[in-house]
């Protein structure tokens, strides 16, 4: 042990209890010694038994607790004494004695047997009993006696730091009524080490080590003085924690951050919107089960919104019906307005994307398009499901745009999402043709993880929405998978539950 | 999509070549199917609606057989007869057409009795949409007298017995007794007359799309020839319909047979009739982005099931999903496979916009989390009580039809009563409790597209055994100082605050919102102990206030 190094990162409460440990052990004393409260001594302890330099044990020690009587007596004296000095030097019967007094049958009783054993009283049976005082009995009220001397002390006492003649004085009151109760306790009991006794010895007394650098000290130059004390810094300190983002929207503002760098456009819109926006402007047929009450919201009131322009609503009935101008079939029956302009809740963000396309000026191209919504599923809420999730939604309109650049966005986005093994297999979407899904390898889970869907427009969709048949790249991918294994979660609804235990305590996102 | 379980033997031996897990796995997915796994001899994958034919297991053993580049399959042609459907006026009404065909020579043993029904309930739930669209029915041929007739009748003048049914029931009571029947009662709700396949004897076969006989509609491991149905709204659609069952079918063993179903004009199915498309390999390296010849075509196209043929591409009658020559390009992708097609990040220059709203929303976000706050982000439904009565607030809310929650039947109309949710949960956590959220709160806009108005807010709520009007007024005014506006408060009376300890918050005469401290009721609805002072603000029209 580096003795000089040792005591200039002693604490100042370590630096007063160090000395008090050379002849005190328990924490009532060394507080007394040092001048410290209790909390103050067990705190410097902690860290004195950190650095090696006390140990500390719990020791069962007996100790000595007063009663109730033993109480009462060391603050109005023992009863004994006001007996002998009741008699005051004459004989009197007990009754005159308790009158004068005012000890009670039991304690006068008490206080016969003491100071007959004493030598300091006679008793005489007349027609009732005669009590006188011995001739030693004046000489002895004179002076303070030893049971006296020890009821003055502070209890509780430990047996073991009684002298021979204050044992025997234990002995006497521990016979008399709730005077004195002797008790096991377990305290912890302090103890130099070796190095500990080596730094008491080379003293820490007062020095010129100061604890905090005051304004005083700066201003005074006293500082170039001092030693300021060395700090244990490899302490514990208490946690704390602050303000902060959602840790949802720190993942959002990432993912928005991905397609901006990539020079994509942001897109916002309503997540009310009529069915023809969300689904019918997507080739998605009438009677598609997405559009079952089991799987999309239905807005009560209104429950209907109204039809855009009627010339898009015309290309969207002929699309659906015959297919119009686009070279396909459509699917045939018969397409309904009334249906169309129901309003749901977006059951995907790509409606935002047909808004978008729908006001698209072909000098506007190629363009780029994203945007990171909610989203709504008729889903019972439960660990797995959501009934309101995060989607992020992307477009590519652009003349020359292919599959190969739509696989290269996509690795792009999911490489940036630390997701570098990626599977793009078909898939099937009706407003989409190819179609992609997306599959990525969980490195840690060994596994692959379906996160979305992707492809190019159908001519259905984008000659009714652009006029043109101009290759529209898409995307729209689910994001709380991401979500809750970049953060652990594994019951969705963590995510939106909003435990501020969580919100404070939840790594942050470092991609 | 449909999940369906094929016995891996059986695909093995339909596609006559056998496969390890990891190629089962590999070469499903990369057709466009989804494959959950294999058990045993279980097989299951993941059928997706653009490909009804494959929900059997014929015809998933053909197209991956195609795809596996083994010699296609040939397709089945329907032989001429002399079987005869009459169908009658009445039926115009309820159920208007019908395709049928004969398919002889079939041998059912159980587990092909058990895949011909899961092929045909499939079909029902997802292609014919629960039967709504369309509804098959497949039938031995030996109790049947033909011809058939396809008529209507009043719900009281049927009586037969339906399969499972135990006794003989009337129309009605089979759509209120018999659990299929109740099932399907709702697709002949307002019918009048209730359709049937009536043979020459005058047995019944079925009543559609509720459920055959128990006479003449069950298929059993004694018979070798059907009589196959399929009725609904369009003569196209059911004919589609029908060519996926035949094609199974045929591709069993069985021999197809013509059937002339006679309306007021005569028709002849199964219309077994290929189609054709024209397709430019422009178009298709256009679209996936690498030169695809004519000779590329004719190599690939035969992996989907397809042939070229000239300049033109002859579509099979199972393929019910080519609409489009799109749907053409995407199979030649396919059957180049996906994983070799190389991915590329077009060297286009376009500038990134940031929605202007989103970054003013961030950057609030970032004032009050300066300030110690911590962000929430809460769902956008709610219940009318989290958002009127536990608040003291009257208001009218956008509600849903059909939630499936609940607790979630409405759109939230403002934001605080999210943040008061969010403290109820956190009532055994520490406090202060600091929060706020930013967020769509929903109301009424009459010349808004959908009638409703989406709006931006922002809450705030401090929650403490010393949260007070100071405090919010504070947070507040921190807010609106930093964004450089001008405001101002004046005394205010909201429902949900004590009363005397509530102001309105405005700029230039513009209300933008209220702060206060929050009425005890409304603490106790939560069942809060502690006091909590809140704000909420129009976010939009700060950020209108900001941008001028």
């Amino acid at each position: 042990m580096d003795v000089k190094k040792t005591a200039a990162g002693l604490h100042p409460l370590e630096r007063k209890v160090l000395p008090a440990l050379a002849k005190h052990s328990a924490i009532d004393a060394l507080a007394q010694a040092a001048g410290l409260k209790d909390v103050e001594v067990v705190r410097a302890l902690q860290w004195l038994e950190n650095k090696k330099l006390v140990t500390v044990a719990v020791e069962p020690r007996d100790v000595v607790l007063l009663e109730a009587n033993g109480r009462a007596y060391q603050k109005k004296g023992l009863p004994e004494r006001h007996f002998l000095q009741a008699l005051g030097g004459k004989e009197l019967s007990l009754e005159q004695l308790a009158k004068k007094s005012g000890l009670s049958r039991e304690e006068l009783n008490a206080c016969i047997g003491v100071l007959r054993s004493k030598g300091l009283v006679l008793l005489r049976k007349d027609k009732s009993l005669m009590i006188k005082p011995t001739p030693q009995a004046s000489a002895a009220l004179g002076k303070e006696w030893t049971e006296e001397t020890f009821l003055k002390k502070e209890f509780p006492l430990f047996v073991t730091s009684l002298s021979k003649d204050e044992k025997s004085v234990l002995e006497l009151f521990k016979r008399r009524k709730e005077f004195v109760k002797v008790e096991q306790r377990k305290d912890k009991l302090a103890k130099l080490t070796p190095d500990g006794e080596k730094l008491a010895a080379a003293g820490v007394g007062e020095s010129n080590v100061v604890e905090t650098l005051t304004p005083e000290l700066l201003r005074s130059g006293q500082w170039r003085n001092k030693q300021f004390r060395r700090y244990d810094v490899t302490a514990m300190v208490p946690k704390i924690s602050g303000g902060r983002r959602h840790f949802v929207n720190e993942a959002i503002d990432y993912i928005r951050k991905i397609w901006l760098d990539l020079g994509f456009t942001e897109m916002e819109g309503s997540m009310i919107q009529t069915s023809f926006w969300t689904l019918d402007t997507l080739f998605v047929p009438q009677d598609h089960p997405a559009r079952d009450l089991q799987d999309t919201f239905y807005v009560k009131n209104p429950a209907k919104g109204t039809l855009p322009a009627t010339a898009l609503v015309k290309k969207i009935k002929a699309v659906h019906e015959t297919g119009g101008a686009t070279g396909s079939t459509g699917w045939g029956g018969v397409w309904s307005e009334e249906f169309a302009s129901r309003n749901i809740l977006r059951t995907h963000t790509t409606g935002l994307s047909a808004i978008t396309l729908a006001k698209l000026k072909e000098s506007d191209l190629p363009a780029k398009f994203f945007a990171v919504g909610r989203v709504f599923r008729n889903e019972t809420l439960d660990w797995k499901h959501l009934f309101e999730f995060n989607q992020v939604e992307g477009i590519v309109v652009d003349p020359n745009a292919n599959m190969r650049h739509l696989f290269g966005y996509l690795k792009e986005f999911y490489a940036k999402m630390g997701f570098t093994d990626i599977k793009l297999a078909p898939s099937y979407f009706p407003y989409t043709e190819p179609s992609v899904e997306v599959h990525v390898f969980h490195p840690v889970k060994k596994e692959w993880l379906e996160v979305g869907g992707a492809g190019i427009f159908r001519p259905e969709v984008t000659i009714a929405l652009l006029g043109k048949d101009i290759p529209v790249l898409a995307w729209g991918q689910g994001m709380e998978r991401v979500m809750t294994e970049y953060y652990k979660i594994a019951d969705l609804r963590e995510l939106y539950r909003n435990d501020v235990k969580q919100l404070r305590d939840i790594k942050a996102w470092t991609r | 999509m449909a999940g369906i379980t094929f016995s891996k033997k059986r695909l093995e031996l339909l596609i006559g070549k056998k496969l390890s897990v990891e190629q089962w796995h590999d070469r499903t997915m990369m057709l466009g199917f989804g494959f959950e796994g294999i058990a045993g001899d279980d097989l299951t994958v993941e059928v997706f609606p653009n490909r009804p034919d494959c929900l059997s297991e014929q015809g998933f053993a053909r197209a991956m057989r195609a795809f596996l580049g083994l010699p296609a399959r040939k397709l089945p042609v329907a032989k001429s007869s002399t079987y005869e459907v009459i169908v009658d006026k009445s039926v115009d009404s309820v159920r208007p057409f019908t395709a049928c065909a004969v398919v002889t020579g079939l041998t059912f043993d159980d587990a092909s009795l058990k895949n011909i029904i899961q092929f045909q309930e499939k079909l029902h739930a997802t292609f014919c949409r629960h039967r709504k669209k369309a509804a098959i029915g497949i039938y031995p041929m030996e109790h049947i007298a033909w011809p058939i007739s396809y008529v209507a009748k009043r719900p009281s003048d049927i009586r037969f017995q339906p399969l499972e049914g135990g006794k003989v029931m009337s129309g009605k009571e089979i759509l209120e007794h018999h659990p299929t029947g109740k099932t399907y009662a709702p697709l002949l709700a307002h019918a009048e007359k209730y359709p049937l396949f009536i043979d020459a004897k005058h047995n019944i076969l079925s009543m559609p799309p509720i459920i055959n006989s128990e006479h003449a509609g069950r298929v059993t491991h004694r018979t070798n020839d059907v009589f196959v149905e399929c009725s609904g709204f369009h003569v196209a659609f059911v004919s589609q319909v029908l060519n996926l069952v035949v094609l199974a079918l045929a591709d069993a063993g069985g021999v197809v047979h013509q059937v002339t179903v006679r309306a007021n004009k005569k028709q002849v199915f199964p219309a077994l009739t290929v189609r054709k498309h024209a397709l430019a390999p422009a178009y298709v390296s256009r679209i996936v982005g690498k030169h695809v010849s004519d000779a590329d075509l004719k190599r690939l196209l035969p992996k989907l099931g397809h042939e070229l043929r000239g300049t033109e591409v002859i579509v099979p009658w199972y393929r019910t999903d080519i609409l489009h020559a799109c749907d053409l390009v995407e199979d030649v992708a396919i059957a180049a496979g996906y994983e070799h097609i190389s991915s590329e990040i077009p060297n286009v220059a376009t500038v990134a916009n940031e929605s202007p709203r989103v970054i003013f929303a961030r950057r609030v976000s970032h004032l009050l989390i300066g300030l110690g706050m911590l962000e929430t982000n809460t769902f956008h439904l709610t219940s009318k009580e989290a958002q009127t009565t536990s608040m003291l607030t009257e208001l009218q809310l956008v509600e849903l039809e059909n939630s499936l929650n609940a607790e979630y039947t409405s759109m939230r109309a403002w934001m605080l009563p999210s943040l008061m949710d969010v403290l109820k949960t956190n009532r055994p956590h520490e406090y202060p409790q600091k929060l706020f959220g930013i967020g769509t709160a929903f109301g009424f806009d009459k010349n808004a597209e959908t009638g409703i108005a989406e709006k931006q807010k922002l809450a705030l709520l401090t929650c403490h055994p010393k949260a007070d009007y100071t405090e919010i007024r504070q947070l507040v005014e921190f807010l609106l100082d930093r964004l450089g506006l001008v405001y101002s408060f004046k005394e205010h009376a909201h429902p949900s605050c004590i009363p005397g300890r509530c102001a309105s918050v405005s700029i230039d005469k513009q209300e933008i919102g209220f702060l206060g401290e929050l009425h005890p009721h409304a603490i106790r609805n939560r069942e809060l102990e502690l006091p909590v002072a809140v704000c909420e603000l129009d976010l939009d029209a700060l950020f209108a206030r900001v941008k001028n």
